[in-house]
């Protein structure tokens, strides 16, 4: 201690020394005071540090979500122009065949359609088909229409792919399903109607219509 | 602890939640898409299949395939697939079950607690019906909530200061049309009236493009017959639909209409496009000007707000039509999911105020209330990264709604003369207790009837809400949606009064006592409203837990 810091200590000491000193009780009350007080703090400063988990756990679930968006946001942009390669797609191969001869189609206009299959490859969609006589399965096959047999064990299956299916090579998933005819087994009578699927409860081919419920 | 918000549409289902940043998220269905189809096909006696592929099926295996169901929500029908027994609600539990799944994929954790979202228009039948669909499918519905008031919750309209506050509400989805009036005061929602046509929609207008696409490529080449080609159709569908988009965005667009070697381009221009579907958007604005109406008798004199909800307000015209006809300013946002994305903030409402037990409805103001509650709001608070205070805030907010239709007993009526001799013979008709529209929650008071016969012991009440839109009396203008059973009355003479008090809580749920008129005394009451009881509930939880249920 400087000699400066004993003269301004001097004037301290002497205001100190009117101070009666603190007695038992009072000690006690500022031990429970403090004890008090760090409860709050301690309370603060784990509510703070539960917070702050859950900020934490928060920013690395958005960082790893945002990572997963950036890689997605390619396809999402190319979302309109993947519809409209594959209805060019479906058109070029239709006409191919329409204009093809003897069972074969249209080369110059095939090899349109194969390029048109390339670029959507190259945008990560994979064209796949099917054969006449494939069962039908829900998750790839879209039904178009029904056509009549007599042969039970054709029943559901295959009759004509009208439109080829694509899927997402990364994640196997279906962006559209193969469109085409369906044999359908009818043993007694060979309707030459087909169903339609507006949903009118009196039409066939929208599930049993308020009609054919009964009432208990 | 999240809890979920379920949009079940009549052709479209969503599934939300609340995220942890406080977000209300829409969860993708089995295929990635936001909405799923809501259509169940019941492939075999063990596996159904709800969603797109469902709908992909209808064709091969039509007596299979369950569309529209919502249409029938809490009608006695039953349907059977592979020899089981199915009612409206078993099937829309289905759609829930896969919602659930689905989002559970994405979560990884269990969905139990959900709000599930009803048409304004949906009566106490309708409504129990939705909430035991959710029981059916193993859910624990916390409440069932009105479209267009979770479309309000989602655009934030609740905590405004100032007074009360009106918004409007078009909404227009793919097949329905619905206008709603709702009132904000605070953190108190009502819905004040409702409108609306269930067979118009996005569809029609689809429809009205396809018609001009067709006709454009018949007129110049009528030797040909595209409509009969069905991968022709299903073409031209798809593109109407993008053709409908890109003009909300665009002033035209090219289209070449191609079949059989022959080509036709086409041009349609947005002008075009609104005077072809200009008699649609006419009916709209009918029952706009109507709901308007409505609403002005009941006090409303203008709209703080206009909300379009529903994929077809994207339409320009739209907007336009509301601000030239009725000057009204009409905002859109998030118009598909809105009504999902509310559900699941009223979910979480809903949740928190249940966790918190009295402290939510003017508690202590520490708002802590006992162990469970305390620990229920700092979870969420955590949850959300909010403060408690915060959560407490959520947990003030009130919804109700109005009495969608009017209900009451069916009695017979003791002038009529053939009453003397035979009351069963005389003239039954409907006395309404509750008017449409009366603020829920709402009380009868006690309601004095008499019995027929000398020493009657008990009353078989029959409760009947109004069918149409207006409420009559005649037994033929209104739907029985229950029954009960007044039991332990004091042998009299015929003619003893006997009192009956019905009750509708705030979110339509429907409660009845009745009690002796001379005494007072609490009369024994047991209501069933719709079609299952208790135990069918069960037997068909039961049921649908059985089935694989897959998207």
């Amino acid at each position: 201690m400087t000699e400066k810091d004993e003269d301004r200590a001097a004037p301290e000491e002497a205001a100190a020394g009117e101070t009666p000193p603190p007695t038992a009780g009072d000690t006690v009350a500022i031990r429970h005071e403090l004890a008090g007080r760090f409860d709050k703090i301690e309370g603060q400063l784990s509510d703070f540090h539960r917070r702050s988990a859950h900020r934490e756990s928060l920013i690395d679930r958005l960082h790893e979500e945002n990572q997963r968006l950036r890689g997605g946001i390619g396809r999402a942009v190319l979302e309109p122009v993947v519809a409209d390669l594959i209805r060019l797609y479906d058109q070029l191969n239709r006409e191919a065949h329409r204009l093809g001869t003897g069972g074969q189609a249209d080369p110059l206009l095939w090899s349109f359609a194969e390029d048109v299959a390339q670029i959507l490859d190259r945008c990560g969609y994979e064209v796949f088909s099917a054969e006449p006589g494939d069962p039908f399965l829900r998750e790839r096959h879209r039904p178009l229409a029904v056509v009549p047999c007599d042969d039970e064990s054709r029943h559901n299956t295959v009759a004509e792919v009208v439109a080829d299916g694509f899927t997402e090579r990364d994640t196997g998933r279906v962006r559209r399903p193969l469109h085409a005819r369906f044999h359908q087994y009818s043993p007694v009578t060979v309707p030459d109607q087909v169903p339609d699927r507006d949903g009118s409860p009196d039409s066939p081919g929208t599930g049993p219509p308020p009609g054919q419920a009964h009432s208990q | 602890m999240a809890t979920y918000g379920i949009d079940l549409g009549t052709t479209y289902s969503c599934i939300a939640y609340v995220d942890e940043t406080g977000r209300p998220v829409v969860l993708k269905s089995a295929v990635g898409e936001d909405t799923t189809p809501s259509v169940v096909y019941f492939e075999s006696p063990a596996n159904v299949v709800v969603g797109r592929q469902a709908k992909d099926s209808a064709l091969l295996a039509p007596h299979l395939v369950v569309e529209l169901i919502k249409r029938q929500m809490g009608q006695d029908v039953h349907y059977a697939f592979h020899g089981q027994d199915h009612t409206p609600e078993s099937i829309s539990a289905l759609i829930l079950r896969e919602l659930a799944r689905a989002a559970q994929e994405q979560t990884g954790e269990q969905i139990r607690d959900v709000v599930i979202t009803v048409p304004a228009y949906f009566g106490v039948l309708e409504r129990e019906a939705t909430r035991k669909a959710g029981q059916i499918a193993g859910l624990n519905v916390l409440d069932v909530i009105a479209e267009p008031v979770a479309a309000a919750l989602n655009y934030e309209t609740l905590g405004h200061d100032g007074g009360a506050r009106h918004i409007f509400i078009y909404d227009l989805g793919g097949g329905t049309f619905d206008t709603t009036v709702i009132r904000i005061e605070g953190d108190n929602v009502q819905v004040v009236c409702t409108d609306g046509n269930h067979h118009l929609g996005g569809a029609d207008w689809d429809s009205a493009i396809i018609s001009f696409l067709l006709d454009g490529f018949t007129e110049r080449h009528p030797q040909l017959d595209p409509a009969s080609d069905e991968q022709f159709m299903q073409d031209l569908a798809t593109s109407a639909e993008q053709l409908k988009k890109q003009l909300s965005a665009t002033q035209t667009r090219r289209y070449n209409v191609r079949f059989d070697g022959r080509v036709v381009p086409l041009e349609m221009t947005r002008e075009q496009l609104e005077e072809l579907t200009s008699e649609l958007l006419e009916r709209t604005m009918e029952i706009t000007e109507r709901t308007i109406a409505t609403a002005r008798e009941k006090g409303v004199e203008h709209f703080d707000d206009v909300l379009l909800v529903g994929g077809m307000t994207i339409t320009p015209a739209i907007a336009r039509a509301l601000k030239e006809r009725f000057g009204l300013e009409a905002r859109l946002q998030d118009p598909h999911l809105a009504v999902a994305k509310g559900a699941a903030l009223f979910a979480l409402m809903q949740k928190v105020k249940e966790g918190m037990g009295g402290a939510a409805e003017g508690g202590p103001s520490d708002g802590t209330g006992d162990g469970t509650a305390g620990s229920t709001t700092q979870e969420v608070a955590d949850q959300l990264g909010i403060s408690e205070e915060q959560v407490r805030s959520i947990a003030r907010k009130r919804v109700a709604t109005v009495v969608p239709r009017a209900f009451g007993l069916k009695v017979v009526d003791s002038k009529d003369p053939a009453f003397a001799a035979d009351p069963s013979r005389a003239r039954h008709y409907i006395v309404h207790l509750l008017t449409a529209n009366t603020p829920l929650p709402a009380d009868t008071g006690p309601e004095t009837f008499r019995t027929v016969k000398d020493d009657q012991r008990e009353v078989s009440l029959e409760v009947w809400e109004q069918a149409g839109s207006v409420a009559s009396e005649e037994l033929e203008h209104n739907t029985h949606i229950g029954e009960g059973v007044l039991s332990e009355l004091p042998p009299r003479p015929a003619g003893a009064p006997f009192q009956v008090v019905f009750h509708m809580t705030e979110t339509g749920l429907l409660k009845v006592h009745g009690q002796e008129a001379d005494s007072g005394r609490e009369v024994r009451f047991d209501i069933q409203i719709g079609g299952l009881d208790e135990a069918e509930v069960q037997r068909a939880t039961s049921a649908v837990a059985r089935y694989e249920v897959n998207g």
